[in-house]
């Protein structure tokens, strides 16, 4: 990697941490200047700069005011990015995302987003407190491969038990996954309302999704 | 008479109600009938007594009196979104300080609080949201936490003047006969310790130094606020209640002998999803590992679930009364 390229890969990864938006802002149009790969940038940069941001807040160094900002921050150096992503590329895949009825906590849902954007996932984010049927409703209208559900109080997470309920009426055509996420989910609770996956964290989320998305590679649904 | 001084004249522990909604049950009226009337209020706080002996009168809290006042008031509809032209200075120069004894239904409040006061032999408790949880109501909350980063000269001025609604009304509750004040501060759990004390410790100090004298101070913030025990602390509060994720048997130790300590059965998986044979058994285990703490008082990690099983409730309260000598 070139001194340049490595510079700027950092420069957009310490913007990020520091939630210093002129400098992600710069960074971003610096790596494009460069000919850095817009997906490179946002992965290399962006990405590693959450993932930083997530580790700060694992320590309890961050805390949540932190976390929206820096999140900010990367959105910031994410519209330049993605401007210049080729237009005609194939997504990834396609999924719905959300904040289960009930809930209006959408910090960890947005990151999860964001760093799923990043990776090349085509993101249909319905945003927080979203009726349960609107989770499909949309999966089907988009032909959705993964619904993403996330709570962050208990009283509103069986509503997830709903969507996956929901799903398996409707969504026959095809096999479409749903995986769930915060505050309150354990793996247990993951398993015991029949969901395809759970995720701790952000970075995890990603990591899911892509081991998900081989069913799909290997010929699921073909 | 302090909280604690009260509590040690008892020959078991004493239990906290911490179950707002289940009076609607019990009677069958709705949430905001109930707000709007002091004899609703009392058929509400009548029922629930009859049904849990509790130890202290626990009517429906008025969680929204704050904000529905103060948006009558200003004209806005709540929350704020903050966006890019947001006039920081617009938005406080239109929030006034409402008086709890002429505008919105503070007034029907502080009747309820002096009537239950005066029919009651036990201590009137009631919840009300602190200052940080209420400015989270006005503006939007994930713009508000943004606005502590980005904006904190708007947070803190938004936060003196919640801090001075709070105070208002509270201190006019306890005028009007309430015992144990609870301030409740869930949104406050976001914030790093150093901004905890900075933004909501010292307020709540202010809050709690001027109400009546013989008023408990109790607080109450949800989630794991282990690390913030120094902050929850520095409050002023003469009793601390935690939510189910803390573990009192690690945090117990660290708490001064004179802050009760207030908790924690889990009201999901413990009140509402197991049976009263095993919510016996959670409840007397938490009474034997906290058996070594005379300023320990039972409660629930937070507010139970509106349909939280009667008999759950009642097996909870029940057990939390056993005697010292019976466990």
């Amino acid at each position: 990697m070139s001194k340049e390229r490595e510079t700027v890969l950092a420069g957009l990864a310490n913007a990020v941490v520091d939630m210093d938006i002129e400098a992600v802002e710069m960074y971003a149009n610096k790596a494009l200047a460069l000919g850095i790969k817009a997906e490179d940038a946002i992965m290399d940069g962006l990405a590693k700069g959450m993932e930083k941001v997530s580790e700060l807040f694992r320590e309890d160094i961050y805390y949540v005011p932190e976390v929206v900002v820096c999140g900010d921050t990367m959105y910031a150096g994410l519209e330049i990015l993605k401007a210049a992503i080729e237009k005609n590329k194939k997504p990834a895949g396609k999924i719905v995302i959300g904040v289960v009825a009930g809930d209006t906590h959408n910090i960890g849902k947005n990151i999860v987003s964001i760093m799923l954007e990043g990776a090349g996932f085509e993101i249909y984010d319905l945003g927080s407190d979203v009726p349960l049927h609107a989770f499909v409703d949309k999966a089907l209208e988009v032909d959705a491969d993964i619904i993403a559900l996330s709570a962050l109080i208990s009283t509103t997470r069986d509503g997830m038990r709903v969507v996956i309920d929901d799903l398996k009426k409707r969504g026959m055509q095809r096999k479409r996954f749903v995986i769930v996420g915060g505050a309150v989910i354990s793996p247990a609770f993951a398993k015991r309302i029949g969901a395809d996956g759970y995720s701790a964290d952000a970075c995890e989320a990603v990591v899911l999704v892509k081991n998900l998305m081989e069913y799909f590679q290997r010929g699921g649904n073909n | 008479m302090r909280l604690l001084d009260y509590m040690n004249d008892f020959d078991r522990r004493l239990v906290f109600p911490w179950m707002n909604t289940i009076g609607l049950r019990l009677t069958g009226y709705e949430l905001y009938d109930v707000y709007n009337s002091t004899e609703k209020q009392m058929v509400v706080a009548k029922a629930m007594d009859e049904n849990f002996q509790s130890d202290f009168i626990y009517p429906l809290d008025d969680g929204a009196v704050l904000k529905d006042t103060l948006q009558s008031i200003s004209g806005y509809e709540f929350p704020i979104k903050l966006k890019g032209a947001t006039k920081f200075a617009e938005i406080l120069s239109k929030l006034t300080v409402p008086d709890p004894y002429k505008d919105g239904r503070m007034p029907i409040n502080l009747a309820t609080f002096k009537l239950l006061a005066e029919s009651f032999n036990k201590p009137l408790a009631i919840s009300v949201q602190g200052p940080f949880t209420l400015a989270c109501e006005i503006i939007e909350v994930t713009d508000f936490i943004r606005a502590v980063i980005r904006k904190p000269d708007f947070v803190k001025q938004l936060l003196d003047f919640t801090t001075e609604v709070v105070s208002e009304y509270c201190q006019a509750v306890t005028k009007a006969g309430v015992r144990l004040l609870c301030i409740s501060e869930p949104t406050a759990i976001l914030l790093s310790p150093p901004k905890f004390e900075e933004l909501v410790s010292v307020r709540l100090k202010r809050i709690f130094d001027a109400l009546e004298p013989d008023a408990w101070r109790v607080l109450h913030v949800c989630g794991d606020t282990t690390k913030h025990m120094n902050q929850l602390l520095a409050s002023g509060a003469e009793g601390l209640s935690l939510d189910q994720i803390v573990q009192l048997k690690e945090i117990a130790p660290k708490i001064p002998k004179d802050v009760v300590i207030i908790g924690n059965l889990d009201p999901v998986d413990v009140l509402a999803d197991s049976t009263p044979a095993q919510i016996r058994e959670k409840t007397l285990e938490l009474l034997r590992y906290m058996k070594d703490y005379p300023n320990f008082l039972v409660s629930f990690g937070c507010d139970c679930l509106p349909d939280t099983p009667i008999e759950n409730l009642k097996a909870a309260m029940e057990t939390g009364r056993t005697k010292f000598t019976d466990f």
